[in-house]
């Protein structure tokens, strides 16, 4: 810790000199920016949704990133603090100091970062350092990151390091290598045609130091492989509007805390197809992953030191209801297929009438894998057919009709279908079935002054409080997202800078919970201030299939952003 | 600069497939964890074989002591494997060797053992034959004069604890296993303790009023494997437990292993009494 207050009173006193200086103004023929962002938390007990008291009565989590640029230097850090960690962060965070550093050379034909860096491989499938301040999440590369363009159209990368776990580094060492190469950029006849190809092939490996896991046999424990690698091949070919996006992985063995220490490789494919021309595109997306959570560290279960990423398929639904049961993607083992058509009426058509008409249907049904069981630890683990599907996990089908009814007035109305089994994120009970009806009108009243209103309503069949057997014993459902519910909400954007918004969620049969809120922000710039107040049912953050529990709260929330 | 970076991209690349992916084959996903002290049920056969353990202290500068030597190694024909012997060397003026060229036979667990059973000043030599008591004392004796009556004493009970003991190797690194079978209910606490013996020792050696420069050392107690008074035994002690331990042996580095046996013995944790023994080649 104290290592970490000397780096932060060194590099603080750097920023601030620059700061000084200037506010995104010349340092030195240099250039320097940022952003600060301050969110904060009151929130006290409610028996009903399950809330808690706060001790600390305020929780807080602050981030500012500062960057220097000059020329082809640039050098950054970033701030944060947790004091204390907001509900739903991992306690872990709580305290202050630089969680991020580098400094980077950067050329047409060549780029070299030091310190702590993010980068990906591909869709992520082996390799994906990347933060997401809302998930909590930061797995960082700590160490040197090198790009090489030796010609047009080829690039080349290169990585080593540690990843980031809260304030500490992972033990487990991160190397990796990966090249692309663009036929388009590559070969000269091939500039702007219509037909597109590039292809990428990647590998990255893991070392981490032996340790003792007992396995199943008294007196036995692994035999661990200490390097684990991960490669993968991916294509993206297109010809006009059409593109076909393909990737396939394949992972070593990698026995780990997260598929229970078995020695099965593990594999995943995903391909991606799509249509698109003016006024309508299709899109078709296919996965398939077995045994493929990589981590740096074997014995991490939770969020952190994950060194690949498996994208998610399903749609990310920004209304509420819709989102209530997201779904969290199963590293470990799922295959699900996704569909989705977008179409524009034209106007002055039946349908499209004056000002056309969007329609986007969209559906996504993912599975387990069906699998034989062959042992636990220190086993092969499992068997598994490659298109035998296992438990259904999860499955909607979205239609969503937007249309402008005047100049100032569009109506957007929704309508989902969803199917979700509760054990995917840890509750209990028969698959939910849920429907969903959204209708959002916006008002645009002026040229500053937008009117908003949404009302949406879940019908589902679970219900709160019945009883199930888990493991031979009788456990009650707790998950307060049970229930038929109604929202509405009612949001006002006025004069450009200020909004105000008022909601209510209500679980009106078999749920429990009257979730109120009211928000009120205001704009100035690039500076942004909110606060809130109400309560917020718990449930699941997930932003790409990823996922953060989120606990109840009942209380005062706000915001400030600013960039410079 | 481009052919700095493919020539760099290809040495990574190579560098990374030749040394970036651990196998490990069927069958191999587990290795013994060396976890010494870890007592799991055994489902071994155990025979029921009442052994006895005779433990001689001698040294090289000890005249009468090969005479010794001769009994037990006529006792040691006669009765086989019922009889285990280790000869400790102890840190005495009698243990010192003669010759500055030849090997200290004396070990720290062994002075232990002399001084708790014979006290500093012992005279050698002098054996315990399974750590027996007479009156309040140990029941030390001159093994020179025989002691196959104690000996047949001893095989003759019927044991209460049965013991099999395997020496096998992971990894190029010995170790013992040992499985103890109760045959009556035992409610003592029970300690188990491992050496490691070695013959063919050749050091000079008094006899009498000479000197013998190759004389030939036989069950010298090389190391105790586990603490000199034993490592816990983990049971419940009813009659038909059977319970096993793996310990591995980091054998010293001036044993022949060629020449060496394991000797288990479990004893009353409190009286140090041993109730029975075990042998074999260490492989």
């Amino acid at each position: 810790m104290k290592k970490r207050n000397n780096r932060i009173v060194l590099l603080t006193a750097l920023c601030v000199a620059a700061g000084a200086v200037s506010q995104a103004q010349v340092l030195g023929g240099g250039h320097v920016s940022g952003n600060v962002q301050l969110d904060g938390q009151i929130s006290k007990a409610d028996s009903v949704i399950g809330s808690t008291n706060v001790a600390e009565k305020l929780l807080s989590n602050m981030r500012a990133d500062v960057l220097y640029t000059n020329g082809a230097i640039s050098a950054g850090l970033r701030i944060e603090g947790y004091l204390n960690p907001m509900l739903g962060f991992d306690a872990k965070y709580k305290g202050v100091g630089v969680a991020n550093y580098f400094v980077s050379y950067q050329r047409e034909r060549l780029s070299i970062t030091a310190g702590n860096f993010y980068e990906q491989f591909g869709n992520g499938m082996i390799l994906r350092a990347y933060e997401d301040r809302y998930l909590g999440m930061d797995n960082a590369l700590r160490g040197l990151s090198v790009t090489g363009r030796p010609v047009n159209g080829v690039t080349l990368k290169g990585v080593i390091g540690k990843q980031r776990c809260y304030w500490d580094y992972g033990r487990g060492l991160v190397r990796g290598l990966d090249g692309e190469v663009s036929f388009n950029s590559l070969i000269k006849s091939l500039e702007g045609s219509k037909f597109h190809a590039t292809v990428g092939a990647g590998f990255v490996s893991k070392y981490e130091e032996d340790e003792t896991v007992n396995a199943e046999q008294p007196g036995y424990k692994l035999n661990l492989p200490l390097n684990v690698g991960a490669g993968s091949v991916r294509m993206d070919l297109g010809y006009g509007g059409f593109s076909l996006q393909a990737e396939y992985a394949r992972k070593g063995q990698d026995p780990s805390i997260m598929n229970s220490y078995i020695y099965r490789p593990g594999e995943a494919l995903m391909v991606n197809a799509t249509y698109s021309q003016r006024g309508f595109s299709a899109n078709v997306q296919a996965k398939r992953v077995d045994n493929m959570s990589f981590k740096s560290v074997r014995s991490e279960s939770g969020q952190m030191l994950y060194i690949n990423y498996i994208p998610a398929i399903t749609k990310q639904h920004t209304y509420a209801f819709l989102s209530m049961f997201p779904y969290a993607t199963q590293a470990t083992g799922e295959m699900g297929l996704q569909g989705d058509v977008m179409y524009k009426f034209k106007k002055g058509t039946a349908l499209g009438g004056k000002y056309g008409t969007d329609l986007h249907i969209n559906s996504a049904i993912i599975t387990g894998l069906d699998t034989t069981r062959v042992g636990g630890a220190g086993t092969y683990g499992y068997n598994s057919k490659w298109l035998k599907c296992g438990d259904l996990y999860y499955g909607d089908v979205t239609v969503e009709v937007a249309k402008k009814l005047s100049s100032a007035v569009k109506l957007t109305a929704t309508y989902g279908y969803q199917v979700f089994n509760p054990e995917v994120d840890g509750h209990i009970g028969n698959l939910h079935h849920n429907n969903v009806v959204v209708c959002d009108l916006t008002w645009k009243v002026n040229k500053k002054n937008v009117l908003r209103f949404e009302g949406e309503w879940l019908g589902s069949d679970s219900k709160y409080g019945e009883k199930f057997m888990v493991g031979g014993v009788e456990t009650e459902n707790h998950d307060r997202r049970c229930g038929d519910w109604l929202m509405g909400l009612v949001e006002y954007n006025f004069l450009s800078k200020w909004f105000v918004s008022v909601s209510d969620q209500y679980a009106y049969r078999d749920g429990i919970g009257n979730y109120y809120n009211v928000s009120l922000g205001y704009n100035y710039g690039a500076t942004r201030l909110q606060i809130g107040y109400g309560k917020q049912r718990e449930g699941l953050l997930c932003i790409g299939g990823v996922c953060r529990q989120v606990p109840a709260s009942n209380g005062l929330t706000f915001s400030l952003t600013t960039s410079f | 600069m481009k052919r700095h970076i493919i020539f760099a991209a290809i040495v990574c690349a190579a560098l990374m497939t030749l040394t970036s992916c651990d196998k490990v084959e069927e069958g191999k996903y587990t290795i013994f964890s060396g976890a010494a002290g870890t007592w799991f049920n055994s489902n071994e056969n155990i025979p029921d074989t009442q052994r006895a353990f005779l433990e001689k202290y001698t040294g090289v500068r000890c005249k009468n002591c090969p005479e010794a030597d001769e009994v037990i190694h006529a006792a040691m024909e006669k009765y086989g494997d019922r009889l285990n012997v280790a000869s400790i060397h102890f840190n005495n003026s009698f243990g010192e060797p003669i010759k500055p060229t030849d090997p200290d036979l004396r070990t720290e667990k062994g002075n232990s053992w002399c001084d708790y059973f014979m006290g500093s000043s012992a005279a050698l030599p002098s054996a315990l034959l399974n750590r027996g008591r007479s009156g309040g004392s140990w029941d030390s004796f001159d093994p020179a004069a025989g002691f196959d009556d104690r000996v047949d004493a001893v095989i003759g009970n019927q044991a209460s604890i049965g013991l099999l003991m395997n020496a096998g190797e992971e990894e190029g690194k010995p170790y013992a296993e040992v499985h103890i079978g109760f045959n009556r209910d035992i409610t003592e606490a029970l300690t188990l303790t491992i050496l490691v013996i070695e013959d063919d020792i050749h050091t000079s050696q008094l006899r009498g009023r000479e000197q013998l420069d190759d004389y030939q050392q036989n069950h010298v107690l090389r190391q105790i494997v586990t603490d000199e008074w034993g490592m816990d035994v983990v049971a419940d002690g009813k009659t038909g437990t059977k319970r096993m331990v793996r310990v591995p042996v980091d054998l010293r580095s001036d044993c022949a292993r060629g020449n060496c046996s394991l000797i288990a013995f479990v004893s009353y944790k409190e009286s140090r009494e041993i109730v029975n023994s075990v042998s074999c080649r260490l492989k």
